[in-house]
């Protein structure tokens, strides 16, 4: 039976479905290449007839140029202080929560989750305006905080979801023993029930890091000091100043990339894990 | 197992206990705080604002439905309300569609099926601002895309992917569905995992073919899936914003200009937040009707 279910498809039907899983994958990577390509070619390469996919005398300039000249290490850090502050205060609140909603049955529970459930259908710049206010009252614009508390909350539920189902997954008897030998429910999470759900803490932990990277809107609206900027909005910043200096655009762009990329190829399993499959169920 | 019977129901007893109590509620403050403090206070305060003449800065004062009145005269308003109209309709449809058949090939099993797990995936991974810096690099008069179409013989001419007003916004859409088209291939991927594999076996068996097993039981068992996909798809495109901001700049004329973008604009080009916050409001109830419309057909067909 393994062996039928591994050759589903007849070899024609197989190929033209290779064929075209193929070329999507390439309609998939291809810009991406392309930008690579473009970071490793000299001033007058970039336009060159015809275009070279692999440039013909490669050149390691446009790195050393923007990383010497751009404030791109200053962007970097701050893309990585912002992320990682964000993953600690987004899971750890969310562990916290989705052990409440797993393992107990308190008053309003259900409404509670409804109401954070609800909290994934607003979209952020229906919002925003208010919160730029209120985060501005704060003292928290130009200031790391102020993109690290609020994508905490925006990105809050999504792990909730996965940590609640993970809680909920695990066996009772974990809890009748712990409560017998006197262990208060502080311990029994941090102690017994928090080292059985590694995985599903580094799949929430992965998901908000690479989310947290990527968002643009909410630190282009708080930051005005350019030592402030993240990299995506520092990117967008050095194109705006040098519209058709393709070469170093490019190479900022793939620079910003990397980190994630990395972490994505190194990490897949926990991209891929069935956490997800939990949230199509009903 | 010699255990007394009465200790064991002691053991459930106590911690029944500790499970009903108040326990529960203190582990959820901080994450009721988070999200009260930042996501609904500022959801409250965005109705609140509405009614007024807010410029952001200074004092505001009360002007009824002074806003929503001005709304409902602003052309400028209406065309970034059809376009976001037209980006999320032909995204959502795309990103809940195409996907599908993908994920149904790479469930069955066809060779290099994780190689392309992968590279399907990886676009979603990327920044949003570098693969649209990457797009617009590709779609520029002199970039590659004009150059091979241009070299095949299909234009004579270069075409202005984003600045020809009937391309732009298709060019804004092509991105984002180029963009999250992984998200939706692995929101199905989990949905199959889940699936009993005796159900393939059962349709081989009966003979059927490979349309008909995934126009008969997997389309139908991934139900809740297309579902999740859907709403997400949906929300996720009303709030399109970095790919036009990068693209198009909501250009040409307005051509592409979405609610987000118009948000944004008004408030932090014109300061004009109280007039912001109206058109605000109208997407969030917008946004909030569509997913209780799109929830109940679902429930209603099953």
């Amino acid at each position: 039976m393994r062996g039928r279910t591994k050759q589903a498809f007849r070899p024609v039907p197989r190929i033209v479905i290779m064929v075209v899983l193929g070329i999507s994958s390439l309609v998939a990577i291809g810009p991406l290449v392309w930008l690579v390509s473009t970071s490793f070619k000299s001033r007058g390469d970039v336009f060159a007839v015809p275009p070279e996919l692999i440039p013909a005398d490669p050149t390691l300039d446009n790195y050393s140029h923007v990383w010497t000249q751009a404030d791109v290490q200053q962007y970097l850090a701050n893309s990585l202080l912002v992320s990682v502050g964000t993953v600690l205060l987004n899971v750890s609140t969310a562990a916290l929560l989705g052990f409440a909603l797993g393992r107990f049955r308190f008053k309003g529970r259900r409404l509670l989750f409804l109401l954070g459930l609800s909290t994934m259908i607003i979209p952020f710049p229906a919002i925003m305006l208010p919160l730029f206010v209120t985060v501005k009252q704060l003292g928290l614009t130009d200031n790391l905080l102020g993109i690290i508390i609020p994508t905490g909350a925006m990105t809050l539920w999504l792990s909730v979801y996965i940590l609640r189902e993970a809680f909920l997954g695990l066996p009772d008897e974990l809890e009748e023993a712990a409560v017998i030998d006197g262990c208060s429910p502080l311990r029994l999470l941090f102690q017994v029930m928090l080292p059985l759900v590694k995985a599903p803490l580094a799949t929430s932990a992965i998901l908000v890091f690479t989310l947290t990277w990527s968002e643009f809107l909410w630190p282009l609206v708080i930051m005005r000091d350019h030592s402030r900027f993240t990299i995506s909005v520092g990117l967008q910043y050095f194109m705006s100043t040098l519209t058709s200096n393709w070469h170093h655009i490019a190479a900022v762009a793939v620079i910003a990339s990397l980190p994630v990329v990395v972490v994505y190829l190194v990490l897949q399993r926990y991209f891929f894990s069935d956490v997800l499959a939990g949230s199509s169920k009903g | 197992m010699s255990e007394p019977v009465g200790r064991t129901a002691e053991r459930g007893r106590s911690w029944r206990r500790v499970r009903d109590s108040r326990w529960g509620w203190l582990f959820a403050v901080p994450a009721v705080g988070l999200i009260g403090g930042f996501v609904l206070y500022p959801a409250v305060n965005t109705l609140l604002f509405s009614f007024t003449d807010f410029n952001g800065l200074t004092p505001a004062s009360l002007v009824g439905l002074g806003q929503y009145a001005a709304l409902g005269a602003d052309g400028v308003f209406h065309r970034t309300l059809l376009n976001s109209l037209l980006i999320t309709g032909a995204v959502t449809v795309l990103l809940v569609c195409l996907p599908l058949p993908v994920a149904y090939w790479i469930h069955r099993g066809i060779p290099l099926r994780r190689f392309f797990r992968t590279m399907l995936y990886l676009p979603v991974v990327v920044p949003v601002i570098v693969s649209s810096v990457a797009w617009k690099w590709l779609l520029d008069d002199n970039g590659l895309i004009n150059y091979l179409l241009v070299a095949a013989g299909v234009t004579e001419r270069p075409i202005s992917w984003l600045s020809d007003p009937g391309w732009a916004v298709w060019s804004v859409i092509g991105v984002i569905v180029w963009r999250a088209f992984g998200i939706y291939l692995l929101i199905y991927l989990a949905g199959l995992a889940t699936m009993p594999e005796e159900h393939f076996e059962a349709a081989a068996i009966d003979g059927a073919g490979h349309v008909r097993t995934f126009a008969s039981i997997v389309v139908p068992r991934l139900r809740g899936s297309i579902v999740l996909s859907s709403v997400i798809a949906f929300v996720a495109a009303m709030r399109t914003f970095d790919e036009i901001y990068v693209l198009t700049e909501g250009g040409p004329v307005n051509a592409s200009k979405n609610t987000a973008y118009y948000i944004w604009e008004s408030a932090f080009s014109f300061f004009k937040f109280g007039y912001g916050s109206a058109m605000a409001v109208v997407l969030l109830l917008a946004v909030l009707a569509m997913v209780l419309i799109g929830l109940r057909l679902a429930r209603r067909s099953s």
